[in-house]
């Protein structure tokens, strides 16, 4: 069974072994993406408090309710959406959206996602705003 | 939020039903879209398809997932675009609001009506107008149930008359145990809806309101209250608040249910607004402190929802601080208004006063205030009876019906004959008509003169019918009028004329002279009492020339025999002598007669310099019998209205306001008569009208302006599109109202026939209107042929005008007096006829046509809106 918090935790920590240059950029994007999704999902579980997904969601007053809680993917904005309150939140903090938006498309909206990239040998993109 | 809907409708252009849409704080675009239009594209080229319709609506490019529909299967992508979404709070409204979104609801599966009196702030009469309107709904025969949904400040029971008992469990003690408790065979729920509700009589109307209290306010209440969850009350068809409404559907069948709701921006006071209202009443103190709350929940209200909700301003200050603390909220209040017809029309607002009665009362409902109440009644009862056309319609076959209406033109002979019940519409000035003191009836043409001198003349039995016995001992007789073939005509009066201008004589006499012979011909005894008098000279020679087995057509002779009468003085004094006799008579009788005269605008030449001493010489004779205390004898003179205005004679001071009488026909004459033409045309049209007000029929004359714009509703609907706050009746009928406030039937009739066939060519799917017959396009379209007639008719009417009238269009139809002096100087039929300008603008004005625009500093005059279409003048800042 996948353990998404302990996930998590090592790849932050993976990040933080490679060194800080422009060669493992596309690793450090990739692998914060992969980082975030498995913060998310491990809070999605919680959140409907579940042990896996394609349970029934067992957060009473909440929309989704007695409904069924499908494993969002590399989806962060669906996990973040299954989460009807920090959805919410999320949506009135401009900073967080935004965030949100440089750790999906770390090379620009134009570009790829954090999954397709690791297709893509070398970027010039810096990693300031995305750190 | 316009941002959001703009680009929504984008999206929907361009891929429709395959996007979601989401928008954040700062314009942030969450946007998801599935389309085959992917296919084959890189990130970067399916964004360039989106990117420019975002920048466009002025959004920030957020989080754009872009996918084709094999993609979005193999990562199990799917979209969220359920439509019903309907928001649980103000937040999840807000935000609904913010992103474009609309809330669409599902119409109840009963019919239940359900009104929330919301207010933003406290104590300012909320639940006080919910229970005076209950009362006042109930006495127009409606069920009534009132919910107490200010759950955590319950207390509506508290105001309403005791049953004896305390409450014990209410609404929330139902809806908890619905959606916590488990029910199967075994179990099965304890709070039936017969626990929680409860019946008051109304002393009045002694029919019984129903009360659903919140529930009793102790620890149990708190624990099951903070148990509820709210999102679940409302969402899905089986949840506890629709097994409520179900039940009470079932069990009451009420027609109504006002739901009194928390105040604030609260889930509780959210939910039953958004959620439940199909009407809202927001009611708030005319203070600085409510108005954002409020505008701010009824834009919410309105865009997403589509409901309106109406203002009620409550325990305003009596006198000008009142008055001017309304002034001072009403801009915050972003009222609607509308500019129609180049002018303003605000959206209504309720005001109630602050009410010591109602202060001082602690328990309701207070009869002596109730009055203050009717406006929200009336939005009530107004909803409910469109309601209840669009359900009698969705019965019939509309088609049909409109084929059945029937408009035909009436002359005056069979409104008065065989259709008379059924047509006749008496005006309000009716009743005025049948005073003694009324001398003389003026009015346009058209306006229905001639009609009711014929309804006297020649149906005195049906003028009894809506005379309430004030005929009683009159007899009528024509002095000079179609009634009477045997009359001098205009060539004759021509000849007179002549005579008494040669004779040096006076018209006076004339008259006088006339009338006795007319009142020997048509009153056997009046024979007898100039026998008994001895007036012998002058009854002989009545006798002689004037008995009707003899003569039926007026010839020379008698001409020459009725200035005999003048011009000879003894029986010129015969002729005063048998007058007073009859009247000595007459009042020992207790009878009166009346001598009535019509036709004299055509029979007494117009515009000749002795029109106005021949007119002018009857109305001395008019009052001098009146004078003379000759009380028995009575005159009325039915007289075109421009004419009268031009007349001069001495004593016309003495013929003011109280003698003589301006037909007009008002707004609710008019109402009247275009009920009476819809439903007197159509036998189907007749009964669906019953179906909707039985017996209205007979009590017609006495209904008010407001429910006769009800009762011709089912006809061309109650209020404008898009314009809510104005009616289509009062619209109907300023349009067809000149400039001096004349209506003419004639008109309405055209209307009705053209509106019916335009109709009928109309599409009849589902742009058909659901709760009216004819509709808008089609009422405008009929509105055209009407005035087209009018038109013509003033035309016709006045011929020395042709000139004005043939270039009338160039004029526009507003201008500066400068501008119509000039057309006035340019025109030499205008310049010959009338010599000064002032006159031809006196005249323009006493025909209807001028209407002064006083408040105007670029145009003085604005042609009637009668005239409008018929001319084809240009309209310069008015809307059609």
């Amino acid at each position: 069974m996948e353990d998404f918090a302990g996930a998590y935790l090592a790849r932050k920590k993976d990040i933080f072994a490679l060194p800080n240059d422009q060669n493992h950029t596309i690793a450090i994007f990739h692998l914060g993406g992969i980082a975030v999704e498995c913060r998310l999902k491990s809070l999605l579980l919680d959140y409907h408090k579940i042990n896996k997904f394609a349970e029934n969601s067992n957060r009473p007053k909440d929309p989704m309710y007695n409904q069924l809680v499908i494993n969002p993917g590399h989806r962060l904005s669906i996990a973040l959406k299954h989460m009807s309150d920090f959805y919410k939140k999320a949506k009135s903090d401009s900073q967080l959206l935004k965030h949100l938006q440089t750790i999906i498309y770390p090379l620009g909206s134009s570009e790829v996602d954090y999954i397709s990239l690791r297709y893509i040998p070398k970027t010039t993109q810096s990693q300031d705003d995305w750190q | 939020m316009k941002a959001a809907i703009q680009l929504r409708k984008a999206l929907n252009q361009k891929f429709p039903k395959q996007f979601e849409l989401d928008i954040g704080e700062g314009g942030f675009v969450l946007l998801t879209i599935i389309s085959n239009q992917f296919e084959k594209l890189t990130r970067k080229e399916r964004l360039e398809q989106v990117e420019p319709l975002i920048n466009k609506a002025d959004l920030t490019l957020g989080i754009i997932e872009l996918y084709t529909p094999e993609e979005a299967t193999n990562e199990s992508v799917t979209l969220q675009t359920k439509d019903d979404t309907f928001p649980l709070s103000w937040q999840d409204a807000a935000a609904m609001l913010s992103a474009g979104k609309t809330s669409f609801a599902k119409p109840p599966k009963h019919p239940i009506k359900r009104i929330v009196f919301y207010s933003y702030k406290g104590g300012v009469g909320r639940t006080t107008a919910l229970i005076q309107t209950a009362f006042q709904l109930a006495r127009q025969g409606k069920r009534v149930v009132l919910v107490d949904m200010d759950v955590e400040a319950p207390g509506l029971q508290a105001l309403l008359p005791s049953i004896g008992k305390p409450v014990d469990e209410g609404l929330i003690d139902y809806l908890w145990e619905r959606q916590t408790c488990f029910f199967d065979e075994h179990h099965q729920p304890k709070i039936e809806l017969t626990n929680i509700i409860y019946s008051i009589k109304d002393s009045q109307s002694r029919r019984d309101l129903f009360i659903v209290p919140a529930g009793k306010i102790g620890q149990r209440y708190l624990q099951r209250l903070s148990i509820l969850s709210t999102t679940h009350l409302f969402s899905e068809t089986t949840d506890p608040w629709y097994q409520f409404e179900e039940e009470l559907w079932n069990q009451y069948q009420p027609d109504i249910m006002l739901i009194d709701a928390r105040t604030g921006l609260n889930e509780w006071g959210g939910l039953s607004l958004l959620r439940l209202a199909e009407e809202a009443f927001v009611v708030l103190y005319p203070s600085q402190q409510n108005a954002e709350g409020v505008c701010f929940i009824r834009d919410i209200l309105k865009e997403l929802n589509g409901v309106q909700a109406k203002l009620v301003l409550s325990s305003i200050p009596e006198g000008a601080i009142g008055r001017s603390l309304v002034e001072k909220i009403e801009p915050y209040l972003n009222l609607d208004v509308i500019i129609s017809e180049g002018e303003e029309i605000k959206e209504d607002v309720i005001r109630i006063p602050y009410l010591p009665d109602i202060a001082a009362s602690y328990q309701f409902p207070v009869e002596n205030a109730l009055t203050w109440y009717t406006p929200l009644v009336n939005v009530l009862l107004e909803v409910s009876g469109i309601e209840k056309i669009k359900e009698v319609l969705a019965e019939s076959d509309r088609l049909e019906l409109i084929r059945s209406l029937n408009f035909p033109e009436r002359n005056a002979a069979s409104i008065l004959g065989t259709d008379f019940d059924a047509i006749f519409q008496k005006t309000a000035d009716f009743d005025r008509c049948l005073e003694d003191q009324v001398w003389v009836i003026r009015g346009r043409k058209g306006t229905g003169k001639s009609t009711l001198y014929t309804l006297f003349t020649q149906h005195r039995e049906n003028a009894e019918k809506r005379s309430r016995g004030r005929l009683v001992n009159v007899a009528i007789i024509s002095g000079h009028g179609v009634s009477n073939n045997f009359k001098p005509n205009a060539d004759v009066f021509s000849d007179i004329q002549k005579k008494i201008n040669a004779d040096d004589t006076d018209w006076l006499s004339l008259w006088r002279a006339y009338a006795v012979i007319r009142l020997y011909q048509s009153c056997p005894e009046f024979s007898d009492i100039i026998k008994k008098a001895k007036l012998s000279g002058l009854y002989s020679r009545l006798q002689y020339n004037f008995n009707t087995t003899e003569y039926t057509v007026w010839q020379s002779k008698h001409t020459a025999k009725l200035l005999e009468f003048v011009t000879d003085i003894k029986l010129n004094g015969l002729c005063r002598d048998a007058i007073t006799h009859l009247n000595s008579n007459l009042k020992t009788k207790n009878q009166k007669i009346w001598l009535l005269y019509d036709d004299l605008d055509q029979d007494i030449k117009e515009n000749t310099p002795w029109q106005k001493e021949a007119l002018g010489g009857l109305m001395r004779l008019i009052y001098d019998t009146n004078n003379n205390g000759l009380y028995q004898i009575r005159f009325k003179v039915f007289l075109r209205e421009d004419i009268w205005s031009n007349l001069v004679f001495t004593n016309k001071s003495h013929f003011g306001d109280a003698r003589t009488l301006l037909l007009q026909w008002g707004t609710e004459d008019f109402f009247r008569l275009a009920y009476r033409l819809a439903i007197g045309g159509s036998e189907k049209f007749r009964s669906l009208a019953n179906r909707m007000a039985p017996l209205v029929e007979n009590t017609l004359d006495e209904s008010n302006e407001e429910s006769l714009r009800q009762l011709l509703s089912p006809l061309w609907g109650l209020r404008r599109q898009k314009v809510q706050n104005a009616y289509v009746s009062t619209w109907v009928y300023s349009r067809l109202t000149d400039s001096s406030g004349n209506t003419y039937p004639r008109s309405l009739t055209i209307l009705l026939s053209r509106a019916k066939e335009v109709e009928l060519q109309q599409p009849q799917g589902k742009s058909a209107p659901n709760d009216h017959l004819l509709r808008w396009n089609s009422i405008t379209k009929g509105l055209e042929a009407a005035s087209i007639e009018r038109c013509d008719a003033i035309k016709s009417e006045y011929p020395e005008l042709s000139e004005f009238f043939n270039n009338i269009g160039d004029l526009g139809s507003l201008f500066s007096e400068k501008q119509l002096k000039d057309f006035w100087q340019k025109s030499t039929q205008l310049h010959t006829q009338f010599d000064a300008f002032d006159t031809f603008l006196k005249r323009l004005k006493d025909i209807g046509m001028l209407q002064d625009k006083k408040y105007s500093q670029k145009y003085n005059y604005a042609i009637a809106n009668i005239y409008i279409d018929g001319f084809n003048i240009r309209t310069m800042g008015q809307k059609k």
